[in-house]
């Protein structure tokens, strides 16, 4: 008898649970997102606008702009067609940049991890030039490629490639033990390793880096531009903040923490459904 | 009930798997460590084995080298008479963690060996066949991270079935699961086996779980391992929950703890 209940506790276990689709989208989670964050982003502006208000001497609002001006000066901005043309040439060589770099990346991740001498040779390489300061680089991409385009997906594409190689690199040389024993004991060769453990089960990892590295294509662009150019975003920046329009400064710094996010959610739904199956794919992003 | 299997004789009348003076020494940074210490067993076609004892008595190295995944220092393995060098198909393997690929749903984890050995596709019958048997009916389309433990070894367990292997090497496979699971999956493994009857060693460090499961149950010291003795287990087949309640039982378990140096 004691044996049988034994048996119907444990039964439990075969009930099915209740099922979310893995990866599901929760319309109320990104409501309240929203809503705490808007909350936030009032009380700074209206903190703002009131210290504006204090004494020139106290709060020089020259420089400093005030969110009743920003504001107007980002609709203005998003409804002239000279400012979209500059932002449209920064939005081309982030993304030249990024597929360059961030494929370049993934490519050489692959060769490096193939083989473990190719590994030790470059990987000290790999962590030197990861640790260097590659913005540093941008006079240099100016001096080989000139004032133009390709100067910025150059740097951009340096930036966006260090990433993605290290992780490629990581995710798939790092496999768990009893998986790889697994996959040795049904006898898979290379390439079925590969096919089944390696590549899939580097795609979080690499994911990660391909998400670091779109911020960093945006990032290489802006200095390329900040560095020498006539047009693009940062071009725009600059100039405005010579010329002391702080509020139109501001205004693009707005659409491009805009199109940073809108970088950032896309990657983000394309991790949802890409890696739906891995477990850190529900934290908040 | 006490037998102690004779060390250096070739393949005894009956043994489909054969240890011949097994010795696994690993070299931890200049310091021999002697995992296995001339180890030699035989085990008969559809017998259920286990392998109990201490953590680093070698019992899991045994299994690996069994499997063809660990070369052993000096001795062989002879299973239907041929020398292991390498992994084979009849020889299946099931881990302590459920190593299913968490990017596979439940039937594609368990098509994972027929994929790989390029079997052709029409293994839907069969598949159907181990999820019955293993009673995962209903979860064919969940994912690895939806299945608590217990359900996540039963997908490990229809994984190593599926391919039908003819031994069945099983390393700890209950050992991360609460006492309430591992109970009611060895009734379920002991119904596995008396219907497939295929020959099986099992390595764990559960005393009671070893009795109820094996036919014979190998005592395994440490430094250096070795096989203390193997006990046969007469309890009468099938093994059911009630089985515990009988008095070999209690008295094998009893034993096997003695010979361990637990009382």
């Amino acid at each position: 008898m004691t044996a049988n209940r034994m048996l119907d506790t444990s039964s439990t276990e075969l009930e099915r649970p209740p099922r979310r689709p893995l990866g599901a989208f929760s319309v109320r989670k990104l409501s309240e997102q929203i809503l705490l964050t808007g909350l936030v982003v009032l009380a700074f502006c209206l903190i703002w606008e009131g210290l504006s208000m204090l004494d020139p001497f106290f709060w020089p609002e020259i420089i400093l702009s005030r969110p009743t001006e920003i504001f107007p000066a980002f609709f203005e901005a998003l409804t002239t067609g000279f400012v979209w043309r500059h932002f449209w040439v920064t939005f081309q060589e982030t993304f030249i940049g990024f597929v360059l770099g961030a494929g370049g990346g993934f490519l050489l991740g692959m060769g490096v991890s193939m083989s473990p001498i190719f590994r030790k040779a470059f990987y000290p390489l790999i962590v030197l030039f990861q640790s260097t300061p590659r913005v540093a680089l941008a006079p240099i991409f100016i001096s080989w490629f000139g004032f133009g385009m390709s100067s910025k997906v150059a740097l951009s594409a340096t930036i966006c490639f260090f990433p993605v190689l290290v992780n490629t690199i990581t995710g798939l040389t790092m496999i768990e033990e009893n998986a790889g024993l697994l996959m040795k004991s049904l006898r898979a060769s290379r390439w079925q390793t590969f096919r089944h453990l390696r590549l899939p089960s580097s795609v979080p990892t690499i994911f990660a880096g391909l998400k670091a590295a779109l911020t960093f294509a945006l990032i290489g662009a802006i200095v390329g531009e900040l560095t020498a150019t006539n047009e693009g975003a940062g071009h725009l920046i600059e100039t405005a903040a010579f010329q002391f329009r702080m509020d139109d400064v501001f205004a693009y710094l707005m659409m491009l923490a805009f199109i940073g996010l809108a970088l950032f959610l896309l990657a983000g739904w394309m991790e949802r459904r890409l890696i739906f199956w891995h477990v850190d794919v529900d934290q908040p992003i | 009930m006490v037998s102690v299997e004779a060390a250096g004789f070739r393949q005894g009348a009956g043994a489909v798997l054969h240890l011949d003076r097994i010795t696994q020494v690993f070299d931890k940074r200049g310091d021999p460590l002697v995992a296995l210490s001339d180890v030699s067993l035989n085990v008969r076609r559809g017998e259920f084995i286990s392998l109990v004892g201490p953590s680093g008595c070698g019992k899991s190295t045994m299994l690996k080298i069994i499997a063809g995944l660990l070369a052993p220092t000096s001795g062989s393995v002879y299973l239907g008479g041929s020398l292991i060098t390498e992994p084979r198909a009849e020889i299946g393997f099931m881990f302590q963690t459920s190593t299913l690929f968490p990017w596979r749903s439940v039937t594609r984890n368990i098509t994972l060996p027929l994929e790989i050995a390029g079997a052709s596709r029409d293994w839907n019958e069969r598949v159907a066949d181990v999820i019955d048997l293993v009673q995962l009916n209903g979860f064919e389309h969940h994912y690895p991270r939806e299945l608590s433990g217990g359900m996540q070894q039963r997908v490990a367990l229809s994984r190593l079935l599926v391919s039908d292997p003819s031994l069945m090497l099983l390393d700890e496979p209950f050992g991360a699961l609460d006492e309430f699971t591992r109970e009611h999956l060895n009734t379920e493994l002991a119904r596995i086996v008396e219907r497939t009857n295929k020959t099986t060693m099992f390595v764990t460090h559960n005393i009671p779980e070893a009795v109820f499961l094996s036919d014979r149950v190998a005592v395994m010291g440490s430094a250096p391992g070795r096989i203390l003795e193997v006990m046969d287990v007469d309890l009468p087949r099938p093994r059911v929950p009630a089985s515990r309640l009988r008095p070999e039982y209690a008295e094998i378990v009893y034993r096997i703890r003695e010979i361990l140096g637990l009382h």
